[in-house]
């Protein structure tokens, strides 16, 4: 026999058909969106996983500065058994401020096509161009648009996998779907264009698939490496072949310098000698016979007659002769000092043969008697010797000295250089590069040559201009800096795992659902609580029955199961109706809105059993165990005590004591508040969760208008340049500064691109002093992170292992981007950079004088503000969503739980009718109390949502996505959702007023079951 | 060995100031298919006592033995199957199910047994079969009660009790509800264990047990029973 008490089940729904009309439409609705979400979202994943084979999508890509030999791809291509693919583009704008149109050739190997509509370009002056693009901007098939002045049909509306999110980079906060897209040209069309933007990119495939994402890592980790290896070992031996060339010439112009100098130096040695053999002469000549002989004399430390009689007998006089100038000494003739003389004159000598025959006799060397003469005759003439010397060649005596020691050194210097053996250095790449100037490491110190040269020239006595022509070439070698055009360095290398405009699709499609799950089951739980609160307060109308039923021998689990068959088969087929929805409905809702977003191939919706479990079983699981663990405590209690209306589980109630100062309505309120304290709980709860969507659902708006304003208030500058080259404006409002980007290496959150910039001291636009040895944070940076002065923050370099600490040293307001500012100097330190190094200009005024050539961006205020416009274009259908689902989740609450408030009281509404209360006053003691704990519910919600919400952005949001967007309700949107639940609340209030005031009187004089 | 023995029942409720000794050393014996009474003032024990013997109250010491199954040491699940093989309940309140009709209120007793009686051969008896089709709000007072026993009945208990059936109701239905009490004990032959504060009905009685604060204060047993029909008060 089938248990008779099933049969309350139909009557039970239509004694209650609105509750459970509520909450069954609730159900269907809100799980057929869940359910419908899913499908579409494994639809969307497995389009994707099939279409990484059917698209041939990349594992990456890399883009370099300039299109590198085909030894380092195929280097990289054995190394990594991967295969490149040429994926080069040129970046264009249409004609639109801001809009940019990345260019690529029609694709046949690699990140497929697929149309949406028309064809691949064919001709020359054909493009096809991203759907997404070509719809937010209102062109299409047919249409034509112009880039650089040739105008183009537009033939197809494409997808590519590797846009599918309209990322213009990888490092932007939000795809732009407005002003950036992609297009694709003929083959002829391309080269036709000018390649003055272009880019070379390459994607590469592995040769063979990779197993996960943790695989892929790795796998990208040993591209980076081999990478780094392979550029490195060619860039090296490109630097170093320009060096071996510049020591090559700086080899022969050494040597002749060399040559030169030696010449130079014979010619000078020569010079002096002579001159000096001249200046001797004169001195000599300057001097009298008697003071030579007296020089002799003193130098050779004899006695003067001693000398004569030898230079007598060295006169070789005849016998003859000797006796004759005896005879002339004895007659008194001559005196004896005049012998010399007289013997001279006889001899037939001259003077000078006789100061030879002097010196001779002094045994002293002609040299050293020269010297002494001279440095008589100097002092006589009140010089030096080297004055004497100086004279003689025409120049000073501090000239002739000068150039003498100078060239003493130039000898041991051209020693030193030893042009023979000369060689380059070996090139340390990594250190060049940290010096980006890329100096040749060629160092002589030629400035001590000059200076040579220069004292040489003060002389005049050589002509040094041929030595200095040498000097200056290899000066100029010197400063020659290496050309590093032929460096092949990285310009963006993403593996497909990190490739935001691949993934983030498929992410969000596999990432919103768990959060969209949870909300689901924590808004089943709600209601799961609802059914179990409206079902405690019928055990509680029916404790007689029950205490009968239980008495008469039916188990506590029948009664267990019977109160909990209704909800569950509510909540059954309320999940089983909206799994109708949600797989033959709302799917293509969703897929819509794929379309809206997203720049996907065409899709087919798959179904999947998956939805049906998670929408359905978990949901039904919940239903089951709260509603059983509520149903089953209350029916623990005895037969007896349901027989006796004792339905609390410990003895008697306890009876809260009210003053009876207060109001009798006061009184009568409170008590109604205690009766129903497990429905105000729900209510609380549910009304919170609620609020929270309805906050969520309508905070974007405000925040993202905050946000812009916020950006634009902080902005740096109107304009920010950032310079291909370093070149110079006249414009005195720019300012220059560097910046560099470093990757955040925390790995709580998703990777984050940090700006760091190097601000000169005093700037005008960066107005805060910055602690030396310290950086500033922007607000946004200190506030995703946590971070706070004092603290350290370790950032890498993308696409290298080295990493960089900084201490925070304070905030700097700046919302656009997610920022550190150091001061210049220590910016150039750190980043080892030269003193005059720069890469961009703050700017107020537009900078007319720059080439457009040398700029590689400007960023503007409406770059800035990009980000918030395009959540605001994406969210906006999603939050107006979320509301809406608030307010019926606040609707179906509040009429559930108010019901059961007047439902529970029945009996004593018809009685307090009986007594003479109006219907009016009824409402205001069974009505107000529930309006106030609504109202009280809103207003404690708030800072509740503030703090529910707060915690979602900073554990959540902000570790889920990069970049920043601050944490702010607008207060309106507080004020809001508690009109908007004020609002629901009154219709639900004004339905019950009709309802209470319904209640006929003789349902006070029932037969009381307690 | 009586169907039903009690022995040395003690109950009491509360503590200290509130103590209450509400059943003190009671025994009792009662026969296969007897009506026995007990009959006391308010306050006198009786309904705890009946409430022990169908186990839905405990008692401080002594036992209850029915068909020679003692019920102290079963546990909750035990004594639910007691009660359901065993016992048949009948209120001063009905305690009917609102929404279920006259039929379906007996059938939710049917259920419960394994040879359940005929429930429309029952209504008729019960002389309730015109309003099989009603919901209790439908039914006057009497009806309500024969619908109440039609559902305690209907699985054919061991043991019918009652508590006060005839407390809400007025003279004349009083005495066909206990007429109806009598028929079936006379037809199904269940022994009737019934609560009352009224005199008159311990005469309808084969065995009336008098009790006074806890105690049987006196033992009657009905050699001349009058039947319910001739009961007056």
């Amino acid at each position: 026999m089938k248990n008779p008490l099933n049969k309350r089940y139909p009557r039970e729904l239509k004694g209650d058909i609105g509750k459970y009309i509520a909450i069954f439409l609730f159900l269907v609705f809100f799980i057929g969106v869940m359910s419908g979400f899913i499908v579409t979202n494994n639809s969307v994943a497995k389009t994707f996983n099939e279409g990484l084979e059917k698209y041939k999508v990349e594992d990456g890509h890399i883009t370099f500065n300039k299109q590198p030999d085909d030894g380092i791809l195929s280097e990289l291509e054995e190394k990594n058994d991967l295969t490149f693919y040429e994926l080069f583009y040129k970046e264009e704008d249409i004609g639109k401020e801001n809009h940019t149109l990345r260019i690529y050739k029609n694709r046949d190997e690699i990140n497929l096509m697929a149309f949406h509509e028309g064809r691949a370009a064919q001709a020359s002056d054909e493009i096809a161009i991203d759907r997404m693009y070509a719809a937010n901007n209102e062109i299409g098939v047919g249409d034509k648009i112009s880039i650089r002045g040739k105008e183009y049909t537009i033939t197809g509306l494409s997808a590519v996998p590797d846009y599918e999110c309209l990322y213009e980079n990888n490092s932007d906060m939000m795809f732009d779907a407005m002003t950036f897209g992609v297009a694709f040209l003929s083959e002829e069309g391309y080269s036709e264009m000018s390649d003055a933007h272009e880019s070379y990119n390459y994607a590469w495939v592995y040769n063979t698939e990779y197993a996960d994402d943790t695989e892929a890592k790795n796998r990208s980790d040993d591209l980076i490496d081999s990478l780094e290896d392979v550029l490195k070992k060619y860039d090296e031996a490109q630097i170093q072949a320009q060096v071996n060339a510049l020591y090559d010439d700086a080899k022969e112009i050494a040597k002749d310098l060399e040559t030169q100098f030696d010449d130079a130096s014979d010619i000078i040695e020569a010079k002096i000698e002579r001159a000096a053999t001249r200046a001797a002469k004169n001195a000599i000549s300057s001097l009298s016979s008697e003071e030579i002989m007296n020089e002799i004399v003193s130098k050779s430390g004899k006695s003067k007659e001693e000398l004569s009689e030898k230079t007598l007998a060295l006169l070789k006089l005849t016998d003859e002769e000797k006796l004759q100038i005896q005879t002339m000494i004895m007659s008194g003739q001559i005196s004896s000092d005049q012998t010399l003389a007289v013997a001279l004159k006889m001899s037939g000598k001259s003077e000078s043969d006789l100061m030879q025959l002097f010196i001779k006799a002094s045994g002293l060397s002609t040299s050293s008697v020269s010297k002494a003469l001279m440095q008589k005759a100097a002092k006589k003439q009140g010089t030096s010797v080297d004055g004497l010397i100086a004279r003689q060649l025409g120049t000073t005596t501090a000239a002739y000295k000068d150039m003498v020691n100078a060239f003493e050194d130039a000898e041991n210097m051209l020693d030193d250089v030893d042009a023979d053996n000369m060689e380059a250095p070996v090139i340390d790449f990594d250190e060049l590069e940290n010096e980006k100037d890329y100096e040749n490491e060629m160092d002589f110190n030629l400035d001590n040559i000059y200076d040579i040269l220069d004292k040489v020239d003060a002389t005049a006595i050589y002509d040094t201009s041929e030595i200095r022509e040498n000097l200056d070439k290899l000066q100029a070698l010197m400063d020659t800096k290496i050309d590093d055009s032929s460096i092949v360095d990285v310009n963006d290398y993403i593996p497909r795992y990190l490739n935001k405009a691949i993934n983030f699709v498929i992410d969000d499609a596999t990432g919103d659902e768990a959060g969209s799950m949870l909300m689901l089951y924590i808004i089943i739980a709600v209601i799961a609580f609802m059914y179990a609160v409206t079902t405690s307060n019928t055990i509680s109308k029916e404790a007689g029955v029950i205490g009968t039923l239980r008495a008469s021998g039916y188990t506590r689990g029948e009664l267990t199961r019977h109160y909990m068959v209704l909800p569950m088969i509510i909540t059954l087929v309320g999940a089983l109706i909206g799994n109708i929805f949600g797989y033959f409905v709302f799917p293509s809702v969703f897929k819509k809105v794929y379309f809206k977003n997203y720049s996907i191939a065409p899709f087919e919706l798959y179904w999947t059993s998956r939805a049906f479990w998670l929408t359905t079983l978990i949901p039904l699981a919940i239903v089951f165990v709260i509603v059983l663990l509520v149903i089953s405590r209350k029916l623990k209690i005895r037969p007896l005590n349901f027989l006796r209306g004792e339905l609390k589980k410990k003895g008697k109630k306890k009876l809260v004591h009210l003053s009876s100062k207060l109001p009798f309505f006061g009184r009568f309120r409170t008590r109604i508040f205690f009766q129903n304290i497990p429905s105000y709980f729900v209510l609380f709860i549910g009304i919170f969760a609620a609020a929270i969507l309805a906050v969520f659902g309508s905070m974007f708006g405000p925040l993202l208008d905050d946000y812009t304003e916020l950006v634009q208030k902080t902005k740096i500058a109107e304009y920010q340049y950032i310079l291909m080259d370093q070149v110079e404006t006249e414009n005195k409002d720019a300012e220059k500064y560097c910046i560099t980007t470093l990757n955040t290496t925390d790995e709580k959150y998703v990777l984050d691109d940090i700006g760091i910039y190097g601000i000169s001291e005093n700037s005008k636009y960066i107005k805060s002093d910055i602690p030396e040895g310290t950086v500033l944070l922007s607000n946004g940076y200190a506030d995703k992170f946590g971070l706070s002065e004092g603290d350290k923050i370790s950032l890498k370099e993308p696409y290298g292992t080295k990493t960089y600490t900084f201490v925070v040293g304070g905030e700097y307001t700046y919302d656009a981007a997610l920022s550190i500012f150091m001061n210049k100097a220590e910016y150039l330190e750190t980043f080892d950079e030269d003193d005059d190094y720069f890469t961009g200009y703050f700017s107020h005024e537009k900078l007319d004088d720059i080439d457009p050539d040398d700029i590689a961006a400007v960023i503007t205020e409406e770059d800035l503000a990009k980000i918030a416009t395009q959540l605001g274009n994406s969210m906006g259908e999603m939050m107006a969503a979320f509301a809406g689902l608030g307010v019926v989740l606040f609707l179906l609450l509040m009429y559930i739980l108010t019901k059961q408030v007047i439902e529970k009281n029945t009996r004593s509404i018809a009685l307090t009718k009986i007594l003479g209360f109006t219907n009016i006053e009824i409402s205001k003691l069974y009505l107000l109390i529930t309006s106030l704990v609504v109202i009280a519910s809103l207003i404690l919600s708030v800072p509740l949502i503030d703090l529910a919400l707060r915690w979602a952005f900073h554990s959540y949001m902000y570790t889920e996505m990069s970049g920043y967007i601050p944490y702010v309700v607008d207060n309106s949107c507080y004020i809001k959702t508690i009109i908007m639940g004020i609002a629901c609340y009154a219709v639900v209030a004004a339905g019950m007023m009709l309802k209470l005031s319904k209640i006929p009187k003789g349902e006070a004089l029932k037969n009381q079951e307690l | 060995m009586s169907f039903v023995e009690i022995t040395g029942i003690k109950k009491h409720y509360g503590q200290d100031d509130s103590f209450v000794q509400a059943l003190d050393a009671v025994n009792l014996e009662i026969e296969k298919g007897e009506i026995c009474v007990l009959l006391g003032p308010s306050g006198s024990g009786k309904s705890t006592l009946l409430n022990i013997i169908g186990g839905i109250e405990t008692a401080d010491s002594g036992d209850v033995s029915v068909d020679g199954e003692t019920i102290k040491s079963m546990n909750e699940k035990r004594l639910t199957q007691y009660r359901r093989k065993h016992l048949g309940y009948v209120f001063q309140s009905y305690n009917l199910i609102p929404n279920l009709t006259v039929r379906e209120n007996i059938e939710v007793g049917a259920y419960l047994g394994k040879d359940s009686l005929d429930v429309d051969d029952l209504m008729k008896t019960l002389g309730i079969y015109e309003q099989r089709n009603k919901i209790p709000s439908q039914l006057s007072g009497g009806q309500q009660q024969r619908t109440s026993i039609g559902r305690a009945i209907v699985k054919n208990p061991d043991i019918l009790l009652c508590d006060e059936p005839t407390g809400a109701l007025d003279y004349a239905t009083s005495k066909e509800t206990l007429k109806l009490i009598e028929d079936i004990n006379k037809k199904y032959g269940n022994t009737v264990i019934m609560v009352t504060h009224n005199d008159a009905i311990k005469n309808m009685a084969d065995k009336v047990y008098k009790l006074r604060d806890g105690k049987v204060v006196e033992t009657i047993i009905n050699e001349n029973k009058i039947p319910a029909a001739e009961l007056e008060w």
